[in-house]
């Protein structure tokens, strides 16, 4: 059942879409990967005109990393709501699929290469719903396929190599999307915005997050609040990990303060029991794909997204992605002395917003192993992360706007937060269903709605905002889906 | 009572290769290994490395039997088809006393048996290794050194051997070796023929005609039963740096030795057969054979000699770290060490202090113990069903078209990649889990498919493979454990 599900959801749709023409017949575009880059390229690229656009996505569901950050603070720039990963993801995954896109997941692409003699790029890919190995050829390549993670072996960690070291995003996708839990007794390496996020999301699984350690201060400061600071996680700059210890099992950490040198001060060294050690310092485009390919944008190869370079949001990952999408339409219809088409107004709208770089970050100024002033309360209502105070007589400073105020007097008085999870999810290839509340919840209240998730089975098929729980553990707020699962349908569920 | 003709304790690559030169006669063979799968002591983790012969002392033990294996492993890697390059060594002079050491390395290496040798100066060196230090000023170059994957050799030849009839026990550590009456060495009531019994630590018991102990690290123990202790063996630990594939455009495809170093701590690079390069290993005495940590120390070290050899080294491709432990005689003086590979009883051979260049001189020293075996009596009747060949997995992405599509018809799992930087399907997985002497863990698979070796480590495939795993094992995924030494990776469900 399942399995002829997929079928649907894959190969049989591309045979069947006539639009895409005669077997044999080239591409216009083919886009690798279907996270939010290439979903905006392939967006872009139908919006101008072009007709043959096909989407590979290794996964079995689109979306890239989004399905599996189920947090909140994506789009606010572009969209002015902070949606959850997987509602961004399905936002675009539904303007993709309005236009006709065609995408077939479950396909891996192993190499890229040309430009031929006739100018065409030849995408080499192997998958399931391909009927296994394909060559196909394309007049533009958009490469959209994300970053990987720096490794512990890339770190250069000395020790053992026991099970329970692993990347954060693994852990991510692990705990979120697989519900498998790699340990309970956390120590996170790296205090980057994947770092910080990790170590609530094993907070509110029941974990104990014993330490988050950072070369320096990184990541978004609404994120130290938000994930660090408000479960009273240890944190410290400018430490790291010196020595990995046990043999099959991960039994504990030895941590240092790291000396100008890149070494380690050893006199200080602490041990710190754990049996999960997540490395979250940093990603690494991932375009070895490309190995044996000459091509640049002027023969129709675009690289955009995180596989460009890691980008802080995601909003600057669709603008810079609908542009390439824009772009390799631009040079195919060139090529064909044909005009592309117009872009939609909301696309153009998007394009021309700016997106600002974050000031709100934990290194804006502030030197390693600080401490917050007792009194001071940074912004979490967006990312720009001001840093504000509130006096006796309740009036706010620091802000730079209406939200901010709000924000500061709540924060004084009962801090509420929005919560963000996942519960089971039953008749569904997808094992978690990804939630979150429907109003902001005090914030001493989010361990008994992560407490009440854990008792919550779901049946599927659910639909994006279907509640789930009304007034969950009595917060009065309602718990949502913020994502889309068909019975059987892949973890898209949106029938592409 | 169970009995067989020949027990071999031990399924290391020395164990495999006797294993699997036995399994050409009419006898009948048991493989005895304490671990969950072949390979797992020194045989795993080394440099893979089929050194030409020249390092030993001339005339040794070490150094004839290391020129004859790497001669017999030319027919052995193609009749059990285990990829192998043949990449031709350097041995590299940055003085002049180094340069005295490589005339040293030449006389000995001939005494040996190599005949190919050649003394180059520096820049015929870098002719042949371009990115070579320039400041290197002589090398010696052997044509004959080569490298193979290690695991993969030990598990084709188990695998041979174990088509061709040999009985392959894991989870089984012999525990103690009594001899019956007529050898002195215990009183054990035993069917006739049948000198040894062997009690394993789960209680069980196995008697055997013949004695192979080729347990590595265990070996000198097990040989103190049987044989007066001589030889104290310690555990010497070397560690590693893996590098990210190498770009063929300007991949260094030379073992690179360096004359300054001892043979010993001898670190030096290596290309390996699937094109990352491995730089190491280095040599220090450790407190058991299970510590296989590495350290800062040791793994500064070999990013050092690295950069000394190849200046232009990018040190930030490294994308691993692993150490192996050597079973290293500690009470013989240095210039009289040597392998040992003797009938320590009657019916009774023990091969001890088998470390470098133990995986090049395996199929020698199988040989040399098999005589020794001989000699005590064993007959050696050729098995006319004996099978060289063992067909290698070949993974789906690396098989012509016309095999693809078929596999695919046959199962569509082949067309899943799990493994992105290896390269590696779920069809390749389900083949692997169902051949013969099968993987149980997340590690034993790796070293199958090389799952989680690529630059990911794993960060990708890992928890797609234990829902593969758990799937066709019938498991839940809670249950499968990433090595040897038990680690959940998956430790209770999140909820
Ligand atoms: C760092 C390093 C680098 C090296 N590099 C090279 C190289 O480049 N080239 C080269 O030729 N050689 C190299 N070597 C040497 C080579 O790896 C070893 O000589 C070789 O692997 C030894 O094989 P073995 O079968 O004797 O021992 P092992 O591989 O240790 O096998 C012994 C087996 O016996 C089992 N066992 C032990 N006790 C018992 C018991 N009581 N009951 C049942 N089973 C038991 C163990 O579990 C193990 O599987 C290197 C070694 C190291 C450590």
């Amino acid at each position: 059942m399942a399995e002829a599900a997929r079928q649907t959801s894959g190969g049989l749709r591309l045979a069947a879409s006539g639009g895409l023409g005669p077997a044999g017949e080239p591409f216009d575009l083919i886009v690798v990967g279907g996270g939010p880059a290439g979903l905006a390229a392939a967006v872009a690229a139908l919006e101008s005109g072009l007709t043959r656009v096909l989407l590979l996505e290794r996964e079995d569901f689109l979306g890239g990393v989004l399905p599996q950050c189920v947090h909140d603070g994506f789009g606010l720039h572009l969209h002015g709501v902070s949606y959850t990963g997987p509602e961004y993801a399905q936002l675009w995954r539904e303007r993709a699929e309005a236009l006709g896109a065609v995408a077939v997941t479950g396909t891996t692409v192993l190499a890229i290469a040309g430009p031929r003699e006739d100018r065409l790029l030849v995408v080499e890919a192997v998958g399931t719903r391909l009927g296994g190995r394909a060559t196909l050829l394309s007049r533009s390549v958009v490469v959209a396929t994300g970053c990987r993670e720096r490794t512990r072996g890339q770190l250069g960690v000395p020790g053992t190599r026991p099970a329970g070291v692993l990347t954060a995003g693994t852990a991510q996708y692990m705990v979120n999307v697989k519900n498998q839990l790699p340990g309970d007794k956390v120590v996170v390496l790296g205090s980057g915005d994947i770092g910080l996020i990790m170590a609530r999301r094993f907070k509110l699984e029941g974990a104990d997050v014993r330490l988050v350690l950072g070369e320096e201060a990184t990541g978004l400061l609404r994120n130290h609040i938000r994930c660090v600071r408000d479960f009273d996680i240890p944190i410290r700059y400018g430490w790291g990990v010196a020595y990995i210890h046990g043999y099959g099992r991960l039994k504990g950490v030895t941590v240092a303060p790291m000396d100008s040198s890149g070494g380690f001060d050893m006199t200080r060294r602490v041990y710190v029991r754990c049996n999960v050690l997540l490395i979250a310092t940093g990603l690494i485009p991932e375009r070895e794909i490309l190995a044996g390919c000459s091509a640049g944008p002027s023969e129709g190869l675009f690289v955009c997204g995180n596989a460009s370079s890691p980008h802080d949001l995601v909003d600057q990952v669709t603008q810079e992605s609908l542009a390439a999408g824009r772009r390799a339409a631009e040079m195919v219809c060139a090529a064909a002395g044909t005009q592309p088409q117009s872009l939609s107004e909301q696309t153009l709208s998007l394009l021309e917003m700016t997106v600002t770089e974050p000031k709100g970050r934990a290194d804006a100024g502030m030197p390693a192993g600080f401490e917050w002033a007792a009194d001071a309360i940074v912004c979490t209502a967006c990312p720009t992360g001001c840093i504000m105070r509130v006096d006796e007589r309740g009036r706010v400073s620091g802000n730079a706007c209406k939200l901010g105020r709000q924000f500061a007097r709540a924060e004084s008085s009962n801090p509420v937060r929005l919560f963000t999870g996942t519960v089971r999810v039953e008749g569904a290839d997808a094992r978690l269903l990804p939630v979150k509340t429907t109003a902001e919840v005090p914030r001493a209240k989010l361990m008994d709605v992560a407490r009440a998730c854990r008792r919550i089975h779901v049946q599927a098929p659910v639909a994006l905002g279907q509640v789930v729980r009304t007034d969950i553990a009595g917060t009065g707020a309602d718990l949502v889906a913020t994502q889309t699962i068909g019975s059987a349908l892949g973890l898209s569920g949106s029938g592409f | 009572m169970e009995t067989t003709d020949v027990v071999i304790i031990g399924a290391g690559v020395l164990g495999c290769a006797v294993a699997r030169e036995l399994s050409r006669y009419r006898l009948s063979v048991t493989v005895l290994e304490r671990a969950h799968d072949v390979g797992e002591g020194s045989s795993k983790a080394n440099s893979g490395v089929l050194h030409a012969g020249f390092h030993p002392r001339g005339g040794s033990l070490k150094g004839r039997s290391c020129v004859e294996g790497n001669a017999l492993m030319r027919t052995l890697v193609r009749e059990l088809q285990v990829p192998f390059v043949e990449s031709g060594g350097l041995m590299v002079a940055f003085h002049d006393d180094g340069v005295e050491k490589l005339r040293k390395k030449a006389s000995q290496g001939r005494q040996n048996g190599v005949t190919d040798l050649s003394l180059v100066d520096g820049d015929a060196a870098r002719v042949l290794e371009p990115r070579l230090s320039s400041k290197v000023i002589a090398a010696l170059v052997a044509p004959t050194t080569a490298v193979v994957t290690p695991f993969h050799l030990v598990l084709a030849m188990a695998q041979n051997a174990a088509v061709n009839g040999v009985r392959f026990r894991f989870s089984a550590q012999v525990e103690r070796v009594e001899g019956n009456a007529d050898t002195g060495l215990g009183s054990a009531l035993l069917p006739a023929g049948h000198r040894y019994l062997l009690h394993l630590t789960d209680g069980s018991r196995l008697a055997a005609r013949f004695v192979a102990n080729m347990a590595g690290d265990d070996a000198q123990r097990l040989d103190s039963l049987v044989h007066p202790a001589d030889y104290e063996i310690q555990p010497r630990l070397g560690e590693f740096l893996v590098f990210d594939k190498q770009d063929p455009a300007d991949a260094v495809t030379h073992v690179i030795y360096q004359a300054e170093e001892t043979d010993e701590g001898g670190t030096l690079l290596a290309p390996t057969v699937e094109g990352n390069l491995l730089a190491g290993p280095t040599a220090r005495n450790v407190s058991g054979f299970d510590v296989t940590a590495s350290s800062a120390d040791g793994l500064e070290h070999v990013r050092r000699v690295a950069l000394k050899l190849i200046p232009d080294l990018d040190v930030s491709t490294v994308i691993a770290n692993f150490a192996g432990v050597r079973a290293n005689i500690t009470n013989v003086a240095k210039e009289q060490k040597d392998f040992v590979v003797r009938a320590s009883a009657e019916g009774f051979v023990s091969a001890l202090g088998i470390k470098n260049p133990g995986l090049t001189a395996s199929p020698a020293l199988a040989l040399l113990a098999i005589d020794e075996l001989r000699k005590q009596g064993l007959r050696l009747e050729l098995d006319p069903a004996f099978d060289p060949v063992r067909p290698a997995h070949v993974p789906f992405l690396k098989r012509p078209a016309a095999d693809q599509e078929r596999l695919l018809q046959e199962d569509p799992t082949h067309g899943h990649v799990i493994c992105r930087c290896e390269g590696v399907t779920e069809g390749d997985v389900r083949a692997v889990l169902r051949e013969s002497l099968p993987p149980h863990t997340i590690d034993g698979v790796k070293k199958r498919l090389r799952t989680g070796m690529g630059r990911c480590q794993g960060a990708f495939c890992t928890p797609r493979l234990v829902a593969t795993m758990a799937a066709l094992l019938d498991v839940p995924e809670t249950a499968i454990v990433s090595g040897e030494r038990g680690g959940h990776y998956v430790t209770r469900m999140a909820k």
